[in-house]
């Protein structure tokens, strides 16, 4: 029956992939005027009518729609998305790279922020009302409240009045010292074996996950806090007490289970609202991901970088969903059908 | 109707002291807004005017940290000379204004097509449902972007991008209590009875969905307003020229380029927005504790 849900979720999340990539290019129709001229990015000069012409015979505005349609995903799935305009380079090549470097960010700030979360969500649940758990929730309320990229503004001012410099991602000295594999240059630069530079891209890599990892930190440790002092009252855990089992035992073997499905169902929307934290404190440090990318893609109009981010963004999120409903779905029993 | 909901505020704002907080905190930012359309220092330059005054300031000399913002200009001037406290207070109703339309907007439209979802017939029902997953996972800026390059920046540009992604998760909450009600009996007798489907929407299922849904929305609130700044802030950081909408994101994105120098650019506005997100957040809290039978109570230590 697991298995059937699971089946259900993929194809489910299969189809979703389609329909982003198909939006994806009927956002192209709903532009004012010719796509082809959006498309190449609205030039201007002698050249600008070849250039339409190209980008007509490129989109293949002169077929029919459902034509244009099949063209569109075949072209997709086989990486050919066009070049973009800023970079010159083909889409696919800046899209997955910026992807990579953002993912990097945000799954480091995600693994530091759950266990602490459920950590400090349990002390506030467990003294609820006391002094602590009155200063944890101030504290969750103001973090929750404060725009990230503000804070990592106020961290450069700070860094660089220390002399800190973590700015970008890699050192220019550690850069032709890794071979590139996946992206990563963390990774990267534990396959090529280079100490010294994984230390270099990680403490690069960590003031701005530390940012990100705020909100959904205050995220946890307030959904942890609500929903345990929730359990904290019902009968199975009085029963636990009652046998004499100790509290913070009870808590991890009986309360903080019935927690987690809730966690996971809430991750995967933190997930979607934490990337434009991480695209805007990117943005601050200087690290080529998304926000970066899309930053310098603006002023170009480079409409064909645009869409290819928006596909890729969208399909991590397809996963990310999917995968927190899956976990969600085994880890809570009640919902298994 | 609205008898109803004057008291229950009331009753709100005596017994919950945190919403009674946001609520001040919030109140407070609408009378800034108020006065920063009628009486902020520099009315011109906060709406994006260089006024030959502001021209006199340019071209100064990068001053030491704190010495810049002074007593006729208190948070100092941006990098074209305009007086930063006019622009903060003048984009204070824009800020506001923009929260409230997401708001308004997704919330209908949620509301609307969850409706729909959860009482037509399979055929939408499954299409909406689809179309509300296809939607959630659009990423809100890169929309916006995309707006921007077709539409041109403004701020309707990104209301429509955050709206356009906004909206499922109305929908979804709405489709799920519409889904349990329509099996209820009062509801199947109506239908019996042979009420007609729009009576039995406007009667009975959107007064047991509206309040649930509009308690979500106000404890989004607070996201949203930072979600829209975000999203401006990117615009911002991309603009090649000086920006003139005193919209707080756009200015502090803007403002990032000078930040080793002009650090103030970009840190006031953002203590403003982090004020108006802590009111709404307070209010979200306040109203969601005080809903919630279970929050309500009073907890001792126990261990």
């Amino acid at each position: 029956m697991l298995l059937a849900y699971v089946l259900k979720r993929v194809v489910l999340s299969i189809l979703i992939i389609f329909g982003v990539i198909a939006l994806s290019y009927v956002l192209i129709y709903i532009m004012p005027g010719n796509p082809a001229y959006t498309w190449v990015g609205k030039p201007k000069g002698p050249k600008a009518a070849e250039a339409i012409q190209i980008a007509v015979r490129e989109l293949g505005l002169d077929k029919p729609f459902y034509i244009q349609l099949y063209e569109v995903t075949t072209r997709f799935f086989s990486f050919n998305w066009g070049v973009s305009l800023r970079f010159k380079q083909p889409v696919a090549t800046i899209a997955i790279r910026s992807l990579v470097a953002t993912l990097e960010a945000l799954i480091i700030a995600y693994v530091i922020a759950i266990p602490l979360g459920i950590l400090i969500g349990s002390i506030a649940a467990l003294y609820r009302s006391s002094l602590g758990d009155k200063a944890i929730y101030t504290l969750t309320s103001i973090l929750i409240a404060s725009p990230r990229f503000w804070l990592a503004a106020l961290t450069l001012i700070i860094l660089q009045a220390l002399n800190v410099n973590v700015f970008g991602r890699i050192g220019v000295e550690y850069q032709p010292t890794i071979t590139i594999v996946t992206g990563s240059y963390i990774i990267d630069s534990l396959i090529s074996g280079r100490i010294d530079t994984f230390l270099d891209a990680l403490t690069r890599t960590l003031p701005p996950a530390l940012l990100v990892s705020l909100y959904p930190f205050a995220l946890v440790v307030r959904i942890v806090r609500i929903s345990l002092s929730e359990k904290l009252h019902e009968e199975y855990f009085r029963q636990a007490l009652s046998y004499g089992i100790s509290g913070w035992y009870a808590v991890k073997r009986y309360a903080l289970r019935s927690v987690i499905p809730v966690l996971a169902q809430i991750m995967g929307i933190t997930i979607a609202y934490s990337l434009v934290d991480v695209a805007t404190i990117e943005s601050v440090f200087g690290r080529e991901g998304v926000g970066i990318a899309l930053a310098k893609a603006i002023p170009y109009n480079d409409y064909p970088l645009i869409i290819g981010l928006l596909t890729v963004v969208s399909i991590a999120f397809i996963i990310s969903f999917t995968v927190a409903d899956i976990v969600h779905k085994l880890v809570d029993p009640r919902v298994r059908i | 109707m609205i008898k109803q909901l004057s008291l229950d505020s009331a009753k709100l704002l005596k017994k919950s002291p945190k919403f009674r907080l946001g609520f001040a905190i919030t109140l407070a930012m609408v009378f800034l807004s108020v006065v920063g359309l009628i009486a902020s220092p520099y009315a011109d330059e906060g709406w994006g005017l260089v006024s030959p005054e502001a021209l006199t300031r340019q071209g100064l000399p990068p001053c030491l940290p704190f010495s810049c913002p002074s007593l006729s200009h208190l948070f100092g001037t941006d990098e074209m000379g305009r007086d930063l406290l006019s622009r903060i207070l003048v984009g204070t109703h824009i800020a506001l204004l923009q929260v409230v339309s997401v708001l308004l907007l997704s919330l209908f439209l949620g509301i609307f097509l969850g409706i729909l979802a959860g009482y037509s017939n399979r055929v939408v029902e499954k299409l909406l449902t689809y179309l509300t997953e296809l939607f959630m996972v659009m990423p809100s800026f890169i929309v916006a972007a995309a707006f921007v390059v077709v539409f041109g920046r403004g701020m309707l540009t990104v209301i429509m991008a955050l709206v356009l992604t906004w909206w499922p998760w109305y929908a979804k909450t709405a489709y799920t209590i519409v889904r349990g009600l329509r099996e209820l009996d009062f509801i199947v007798i109506c239908e019996v009875m042979g009420a007609s489907r729009a009576y039995i929407i406007f009667k009975h299922i959107l007064p047991n969905t509206l309040p649930i849904v509009l308690v979500q929305a106000i404890g989004d609130a607070g996201s949203i307003a930072i979600e829209i700044a975000s999203i401006n802030f990117l615009i911002g950081t991309a603009s090649a020229q000086s920006i003139d909408l005193p919209e707080w994101g756009m200015i502090m994105g803007y403002g990032l380029r000078y930040i080793r120098t002009y650090w103030w650019i970009t840190i006031y506005p953002g203590t403003f927005l982090l004020i108006l997100a802590l009111g709404l957040v307070l209010m979200g809290d306040g109203l969601s504790e005080y809903i919630s039978p279970v929050l309500r109570r009073r907890w001792k230590s126990w261990i």
